[in-house]
């Protein structure tokens, strides 16, 4: 198991270099089996029965599930927004999980990835904060008084790194230590012991950091809303 | 196995691999992750999300216009029972006063009935008494007439062959006397 992002190719668009690497073949991969699970629903969609049974059920289980969790989460008024955080549970979670397959490593174990994921859920809270408080929002930087403002700015932009580093350190330490484990196991033992451990590091943690990082954008976001005090 | 794309200017050498570094790098691989998992929650939501979710809405909306037309229903049901009920009532109370009228009836008609009887049978008692009472003088008056007619044959007999012309006479002068008296005193 490698821990470094080895590169693969390179675009160049003019004066800028894209890096394709391990992350974005990953990402790639696991877009194409999320598309083509998703195409496969929607063929399978047409011949859903008004009485639940099977994959429909498990299917109409998966996102009623998850509508429910946005609901208790951020509230019935963030539920337009279920579309974002359904894909951003969805692709951090079979992400995490991508360290089960042999040769596969975790996109979420780039800091490009859980940034980038975190940067967007910083312009939903602003976005957010500004749409339903709109002054009262802005105003809130510098409360109780201006002096503040430095603190709270720095509050604001804490919450995409500590959001970012929390999935990236959890699932690089984990990549990590599966490959301590790797190369200090004896050959024989090779299938017993980083078994358990995958179920830790990559399932567990995985499912835990997902979980996670999807609760507390919401939080943030429909904080920002200030839709908890209505 | 590894290869470059050169869409403009040539990149002499793959860059060696980094677990993180925060330069120029960082940022393009941001924008381009981002793009990526932009592009994945369109076709996510598009293929996958949107219609399971329409699918649960409608038979959410369903199910609660069930519920909202059965509830309708009931209420319905429930006011027909009352109605029934209150008929029922109605009805019963109804027949209690037929009841009550019939047996009111029959009990004016059971006591005329009994009293005429009773006046009927009183009249026939009365009547049968007094022609007993005719039949019993008429019995009687016969029965002294016989006496009497038995009485004088007896008598003529005995006195044809007991006494003679002459007494004969003065009894008979006798008796006519003494008829003319008890006569003359009733």
């Amino acid at each position: 198991m490698e821990i470094e992002i080895k590169n693969h190719a390179v675009i160049k668009l003019g004066s800028i270099e894209w890096w394709i690497t391990d992350t974005t073949i990953s990402i790639w991969i696991i877009m194409g089996i999320l598309i083509a699970f998703a195409v496969f629903v929607r063929i399978k969609s047409r011949s859903f029965t008004e009485v639940p049974k099977g994959f429909q059920n498990a299917i109409e289980a998966i996102v009623e599930l998850f509508d429910n969790y946005l609901r208790d989460t951020a509230g019935s008024k963030m539920m337009f927004l279920g579309y974002w955080f359904f894909t951003v549970f969805v692709f951090i979670l079979i992400s995490n999980l991508s360290g089960l397959i042999p040769g596969m490593r975790p996109p979420t174990a780039d800091y490009s990835v859980t940034v980038g994921l975190a940067l967007i859920t910083f312009m939903m809270i602003q976005v957010m904060g500004i749409r339903y408080r709109k002054g009262k929002y802005l105003k809130s930087f510098i409360e109780p008084m201006f002096l503040f403002l430095p603190i709270n700015l720095i509050g604001e932009l804490a919450r995409p790194i500590s959001l970012s580093f929390r999935l990236f350190g959890n699932m690089l330490a984990g990549l990590i230590m599966m490959s301590l484990v790797y190369a200090m196991v004896p050959v024989f033992i090779k299938f017993v012991v980083p078994a358990a451990l995958h179920v830790y590091f990559d399932v567990f943690a995985g499912l835990l950091q997902t979980y996670i990082f999807c609760t507390l954008s919401m939080t943030f976001v429909s904080g920002a809303a200030a839709l908890s005090e209505e | 196995m590894d290869f470059i794309v050169v869409l403009s200017g040539i990149a002499e050498e793959l860059p060696p691999g980094r677990v993180f570094g925060f330069d120029q790098q960082l940022i393009i691989q941001i924008v381009a992750n981002a793009i990526n998992v932009i592009i994945l929650a369109g076709f996510l939501a598009y293929l996958l999300y949107k219609p399971v979710r329409d699918i649960l809405r409608k038979r959410t909306h369903k199910i609660e216009g069930q519920l909202l037309q059965a509830e309708e229903e009931m209420q319905r049901a429930t006011e027909l029972r009352q109605q029934y009920e209150r008929k029922m009532e109605e009805v019963e109370r109804e027949r209690e006063d037929i009841l009550g009228e019939a047996r009111k009836f029959a009990a004016e008609s059971s006591r005329r009935i009994t009293t005429d009887a009773k006046q009927e049978a009183d009249a026939i008692r009365e009547r049968a008494a007094q022609s007993v009472k005719v039949e019993w003088e008429r019995a009687e008056n016969d029965m002294r007439t016989a006496i009497i007619d038995v009485s004088a044959a007896m008598a003529e007999k005995f006195v044809s062959l007991a006494i003679n012309k002459e007494t004969h006479d003065r009894l008979f002068n006798e008796t006519v006397s003494d008829l003319e008296g008890m006569t003359w005193r009733d």
